[in-house]
């Protein structure tokens, strides 16, 4: 016998599960582009019917594509390392039945994701909690047991392989969340930015060299930087400006001041991708101004953050002893103005809200300061001046 | 010709200019009467803007291809939850639009249970909200759109702002429309006073004093009505001038001032109104040649210019008629980052790699300057 509560659940789920295919799969109207999945890339062979349940309802429950992609990605890698302790291959439900198992996979300190040799942190070790409680929320169904005492069980095994601190799990064996390397110095990126323009194929040098000015002179985050359209550049005065269209955690555009010499960068781009374009007999144009994605490769489709970061990557392997990507340029403007500005400044210059980012991610490591040729800051309270007395 | 029909066929491009036929004009009367009078008695202003958010959706429908009418648009729940799932606007302006539609349904249908399914099944087509508390298959319902603003404020300078002030006149089609215009946009850039609250202003409202080295104001708009509270905002001595001149032109000689401060030029005893404001605001600032800036974004540059005169932020929230401080932050943050910024970019100099010698000097800034002219 059915009760209404039954029903209605019934109800929900078959509206839910309508809705679900309407929205990943309808193109009409104004989807968001975060609905629609690219076509022609087909999911990877280890996606399983399960999983791609999980991810659905994760979708459902509001998470993003994107993040909904990460949490399946997670699960399999934590279904990965289990299979490799037990030494045979293990299913979904036996694995988070099974607490003492899963809560050993999710401290696993080796990488099976092919993400490169850093080992685990604990911040992956807080992904993985977070992916298998969701999986436990969501497939409360599949499961067959009630998501609280799952998660329960999960925890108390859990703590048996961590240390509990505040709210957080620590693994005992992992390295903690560490300072990034070091950051390029200013020598390797004007190596880079020299190797970069020695390419004469198309409109490539000048626009490699524009978009690498661009990241190293204002510190924008590459995902931003890449979504530029010709219509965000404006002026204000004789300044040129740009209004960024996604900024991290912001609402709204941010407006950034262009330098005149990454200016001029930006203005031999354009001649050079116009000429380039008019050449081969299209109309198609880029201009500061000019509605259309600013960064063109091939000409007629946007350049992608993916490549962008590869021919970052790409150019610094050859020029610098350590590889560096992106970020890393954005690390190198912090650490170039902490020299000559204060810490609050620079702070509100990269857009942060105080200066605890700046101090625990982007700044000199601790010890670095007083390399030599080091010299004190002359701005007043950034460093103690040579000579005063220690607690003054 | 009747006046709807006339407004109707004035339409042009694919989307014409959408007047409500005379069924959604009772139906949004309906609305209004039933609002006003409901426990919660909002105000006038509440209840237009919901009417127009009522609007929108009809033109939304027509758009996407759906009922023309409203009475046509509350009787086809699936078309609702299509616009509140998929119109591009932000989550709130949806968000509204909801509760608006949910509200005249209550009102504008009798039968109670049919009112209860049509309201069941907009909320069935919208997207499930996660929440922490309740099982995915339970989920509460919210509606689309994006919670990012997607419209661009400039960061303005002092001098951006006297261009403005300087440009307003330069539309403005005779002597005393002039003075007008110019109040009006002074009022805008030097006082705390938002484009909806222009309209109403009275001259009984102003009161003019000297200002000093502390209290640089030249004069004080008593009885603002704003959120519920009347809040007292004072003009900074830049708008003096212009405030100078439009009582100069409106003061005949016999006693004190009354009556609307800014009229429109015919109809002499009207207010002029929110969206001739705004024009007023929009094409001064075209003027100047400065890209388009919304109200906030002139708040914004008055905030910072406060701040720049030696007030302090507790002083700038009282002057901006704020609640809060952190409304006060967020007025000043942009200035600060783009100042903060710009210190950092002239500290900061990445030297550029030259352009090659063999590549020719003539640049291209964009598509006005024609390739024809290089060669």
């Amino acid at each position: 016998m059915t009760t209404k509560a039954d029903e209605t659940t019934g109800r929900i789920q078959e509206a839910a599960r309508q809705l679900s295919f309407e929205v990943i799969a309808s193109s009409e109207g104004w989807p968001s582009p975060r609905d629609v999945r690219r076509p022609g890339k087909p999911r990877p062979r280890w996606v399983t019917p399960q999983l791609l349940e999980f991810e659905r309802r994760a979708r459902l429950a509001g998470w993003s594509a994107s993040a909904a992609a990460v949490q399946m990605r997670l699960v399999r890698s934590i279904l990965k390392v289990a299979a490799r302790q037990r030494g045979r291959a293990v299913d979904l439900r036996g694995l988070f039945l099974d607490a003492d198992l899963l809560a050993a996979a999710a401290c696993d300190a080796e990488r099976l994701d092919g993400r490169g040799d850093d080992p685990l942190t604990n911040d992956t070790l807080a992904s993985r909690r977070i992916a298998a409680r969701l999986l436990m929320r969501l497939m409360e169904d599949y499961l067959g047991a009630e998501a609280d005492v799952l998660i329960e069980k999960f925890h108390a095994a859990l703590l048996r392989r961590c240390d509990l601190k505040g709210q957080t799990y620590c693994l005992k064996s992992g390295r903690p969340t560490g300072r990034k390397p070091d950051p390029p110095t200013e020598r390797d990126i004007e190596a880079q930015l020299r190797d970069v323009s020695a390419c004469r194929a198309a409109y490539y040098a000048e626009r490699n060299v524009a978009f690498i000015c661009l990241l190293a002179a204002t510190g924008l985050r590459l995902g931003s930087a890449i979504e530029i359209d010709g219509r965000d550049f404006y002026r204000l005065g004789s300044n040129l400006c740009l209004a960024v269209p996604r900024e991290k955690c912001q609402r709204e555009p941010v407006q950034v001041h262009i330098p005149p010499e990454v200016e001029a960068g930006l203005v031999r781009y354009v001649s050079a991708f116009n000429r380039y374009i008019t050449e081969r007999g299209s109309t198609q144009k880029v201009g500061l101004g000019v509605a259309g994605p600013f960064w063109r490769s091939p000409p007629d489709r946007a350049w992608t953050s993916g490549a962008a970061a590869k021919m970052i990557r790409f150019h610094s392997a050859r020029t610098a002893l350590r590889p560096y990507g992106p970020h890393a340029i954005r690390r190198f403007v912090a650490q170039s103005l902490v020299k000559t500005m204060p810490r609050r400044a620079v702070a509100e210059a990269l857009r942060w809200e105080g200066v605890a980012t700046l101090d625990e991610h982007y700044g000199p490591a601790p010890g670095r300061c007083l390399e030599a040729g080091a010299r004190p800051s002359t701005v007043a309270g950034e460093r103690r001046p040579e000579g005063a007395r220690a607690g003054t | 010709m009747p006046e709807l029909e006339r407004r109707r066929r004035k339409g042009r491009g694919r989307n014409p200019n959408w007047w409500p036929d005379e069924g959604s004009l009772t139906l949004l009367q309906r609305y209004t009467e039933g609002r006003l009078q409901s426990g919660s008695q909002p105000a006038a202003s509440t209840v237009r803007t919901e009417c127009d958010y009522l609007r929108g959706m009809v033109f939304a429908s027509i758009s996407l291809g759906g009922p023309t009418t409203l009475e046509a648009l509350r009787d086809d729940p699936q078309t609702v939850a299509k616009i509140l799932r998929e119109w591009p606007r932000t989550q709130g302006t949806l968000g509204s639009m909801l509760a608006a539609m949910l509200r005249l349904i209550d009102f504008t249908v009798d039968d109670v249970p049919e009112a209860e399914r049509l309201k069941e099944q907009v909320q069935a087509g919208l997207y499930p909200r996660p929440s922490g508390n309740r099982s995915w298959n339970v989920l509460p319902r919210t509606v689309g759109g994006s919670r990012r603003v997607q419209r661009r404020r400039p960061v303005l300078s002092q001098a951006d702002i006297l261009k403005i002030v300087d440009a307003a006149s330069v539309a403005s089609p005779d002597d005393e429309t002039v003075l007008r215009d110019r109040a009006i946009v002074a009022l805008a850039c030097w006082s705390g006073i938002s484009p909806y609250e222009l309209p109403t202003l009275r001259w009984e409202q102003l009161l003019g004093h000297r200002s000093t080295a502390e209290a640089p104001w030249c004069a004080t708009i008593h009885d603002v009505a704003r959120r519920g509270r009347l809040v007292c905002i004072p003009v900074v001595e830049d708008a003096a001038p212009y405030l100078r001149d439009l009582v100069a032109a409106a003061s005949t000689g016999q006693g004190r001032l009354s009556g609307y401060m800014f009229r429109r030029s015919r109809g002499k005893e009207h207010p002029l109104t929110y969206s001739m404001i705004r024009r007023i605001v929009r094409l001064a600032v075209q003027n100047a040649g400065l890209p388009a800036s919304d109200d906030t974004t002139l708040k914004r540059a008055y905030a910072t210019y406060l701040k720049q005169r030696g007030l302090n932020d507790y002083a700038i929230r009282d002057a901006l008629g704020l609640k809060t401080m952190a409304s006060v932050e967020s007025r000043l943050l942009q200035h600060r980052w783009s100042a903060a910024q710009r210190i950092a970019a002239e500290h900061h100099v990445i030297k550029l790699p030259g352009p090659p010698a063999n590549e020719p000097t003539t640049l291209q800034l964009s598509l006005d300057a024609g390739l024809g002219d290089e060669q």
